[in-house]
């Protein structure tokens, strides 16, 4: 009896302890889930829009990227939605202020965001009501901007000009392809390749020869330095011819160094023309001469 | 026809069941709940745990998988919490209580109705649904919810274990992803749908069990059904329960 009883003890210390760890495991998900802390104090903010585009309670408040809240509840209102939003944090907006409401990504969900507005504007006054700009539809901007392409594209004649445009390329594409023009005939033509291939087969057949040290180029270029060594010793005798001459050593020499040639060769010049002169002067008198006494 | 005959009989068992609960604070009753709450509930618990860390560890790596495809398996937080709360939990639970529970009481019940021990009850006067169906339908309605909330706990937990081993995903980041997208909405839902499923359980086999036949051939067909009849309608109600609030 004793041993039953224990046993009932047991079984229900057992259920007992598993019921209050299961029913406050609950508990703390229903306050996780819920979102709230009980322990920290939370700001309300109202906010008035005129339509909010799918916001709904639970959604989060941003401000400059960080989670600061959550909506708690929306109420339909005869000039908008008032949205009642919670903040763990205090906010001070200014008179520029900006709440908005903006999507979490393409594929849906929404957030309310806060922009406090410029700090060196004067702060807004406590109990002043807020009120929202109308959000921004995805779905309904991306239309209008279609429409508003299409509009510009008929407009503005670029459709036409595309038309025209499309028509001349297919006019050069079948050019090409009859292979008239010069664009024509390097697509078509097989002149081109092959006399692009003759040209590769003759500049294989070049660096085979200069690789092989065949003609001057390849002589100039083969690892015999015969060559070299020759142009070396010419570019060495210059150099010395060059000094000599530098130097006024030798005929050459003298003659670009010594000034006294020159004035030799001047004089004798000069003499050269006074005696050509003179006997420019005395041609008439010889020939008559000549004449005069060639007769007897 | 023979369906809806079968089901109006468990139905107006139910009923019938349902109607003895005022007599659940009597001594001996009390003593009957609380025993079948502790068959149902903590001796089921090790199969419950190990089914309820693997769901969460599968259902964090299938999604992670596919969700690191487009850099967002931080996300598995709230897939795995979401499904967990809204389906898989109560779904779970409830198929693992039929099996192992259901099965075990329509065997019960169809052996005593085959060695006419029901009958001998009610020759001394005793409700069979007072004194068997009774006990057993509050234990499971409660036991059921809370089997639940355990089973969602050891998912999440196991999904963040797959989360961090498997993915890369830190504690925190997978709980605030959970928390953030998951609503208490989800939790209590499913919670509901654990209790509708110990109802559906408790009525289907104890129905099964009294319909038993031809002795313990009768008491094997009516165990087999039990755990048949309570997969599909589980699956069924589930469904309904989740189009009536979500849909």
């Amino acid at each position: 009896m004793k041993k039953s009883r224990f046993a009932d003890t047991s079984m229900e210390v057992t259920v007992g302890a598993f019921m209050f760890m299961v029913l406050l495991a609950l508990g703390l998900f229903t306050i996780v889930l819920s979102r709230q802390n009980f322990f920290k104090k939370t700001y309300p903010v109202d906010v008035l829009f005129e339509n909010v585009m799918g916001l709904r309670e639970g959604d989060n408040v941003y401000l400059r990227g960080v989670v600061i809240g959550r909506i708690k509840n929306l109420e339909v209102k005869p000039d908008g939605v008032k949205v009642h939003a919670v903040l763990e944090e205090p906010v001070v907006l200014h008179q520029d202020y900006r709440v908005e409401i903006l999507p979490t990504s393409v594929l849906g969900g929404k957030y309310l965001n806060i922009n406090i507005g410029s700090l060196s504007a004067p702060m807004l006054t406590t109990g002043e009501s807020l009120r929202g700009v109308p959000p921004a539809d995805l779905v309904t901007e991306a239309t209008q901007t279609i429409k508003d392409i299409r509009k510009a594209l008929d407009e503005g004649e670029v459709l036409s000009n595309l038309k025209i445009i499309m028509s001349n390329l297919k006019e050069v594409t079948s050019q090409l392809g009859d292979g008239k023009g010069t664009l024509g005939k390097l697509l078509m033509d097989d002149k081109v390749y092959n006399d692009l291939e003759q040209i590769t087969a003759n500049l294989k057949t070049m660096s085979q020869d200069l690789a092989a040290g065949k003609g001057t180029l390849g002589k100039l270029m083969s690892p015999d330095d015969t060559l070299y060594k020759d142009l070396a010793d010419a570019a060495a005798s210059i150099r010395k011819i060059t000094a000599t001459m530098e130097k006024g050593e030798g005929t050459l020499g003298k003659i670009m160094m010594d000034d006294e040639l020159y004035k030799d060769a001047k004089g004798l010049l000069n003499e050269a023309r006074a005696a050509i002169d003179d006997i420019r002067e005395a041609m008439p008198i010889t020939t008559f001469s000549s004449i005069f006494f060639g007769a007897f | 026809m023979l369906i809806c005959r079968n089901s109006g009989r468990a139905l107006v068992m139910l009923f019938g069941a349902i109607a003895q609960v005022r007599y659940m604070f009597s001594r001996r009753n009390r003593d009957e709940v609380l025993y079948q709450m502790f068959v149902t509930g903590i001796k089921s618990l090790g199969v419950i745990t190990v089914v309820a860390m693997f769901t969460g560890m599968i259902l964090a790596l299938q999604t992670g998988l596919e969700l690191r495809r487009f850099g967002q398996e931080v996300n598995i937080g709230t897939a795995v919490t979401v499904v967990l709360l809204r389906e898989m939990g109560p779904f779970m639970t409830g198929l693992i209580i039929a099996a192992s529970v259901g099965s075990a009481i329509a065997a019960q019940m169809g052996t005593m109705v085959v060695s006419e021990e029901i009958a001998a009850l009610e020759v001394m006067s005793i409700n069979p649904l007072r004194f068997l169906v009774m006990p057993r339908l509050v234990a499971l309605v409660i036991m059921m919810p809370l089997l639940t909330i355990y089973t969602n706990i050891l998912g999440i937990i196991g999904g963040a274990i797959v989360g961090l081993t498997q993915l890369g995903v830190s504690f925190t980041a997978y709980f605030d992803n959970a928390a953030q997208y998951a609503h208490n909405k989800d939790l209590y839902v499913g919670l509901f749908k654990a209790m509708l499923f110990g109802f559906i359980i408790v009525t289907v086999a104890c129905h099964q069990g009294f319909s038993t036949k031809e002795g313990a051939v009768g008491v094997g067909q009516a165990t087999r059904r039990t755990v048949i009849i309570s997969f599909l309608t589980i699956l069924v109600v589930g469904y309904m329960i989740t189009r009536v609030f979500y849909a």
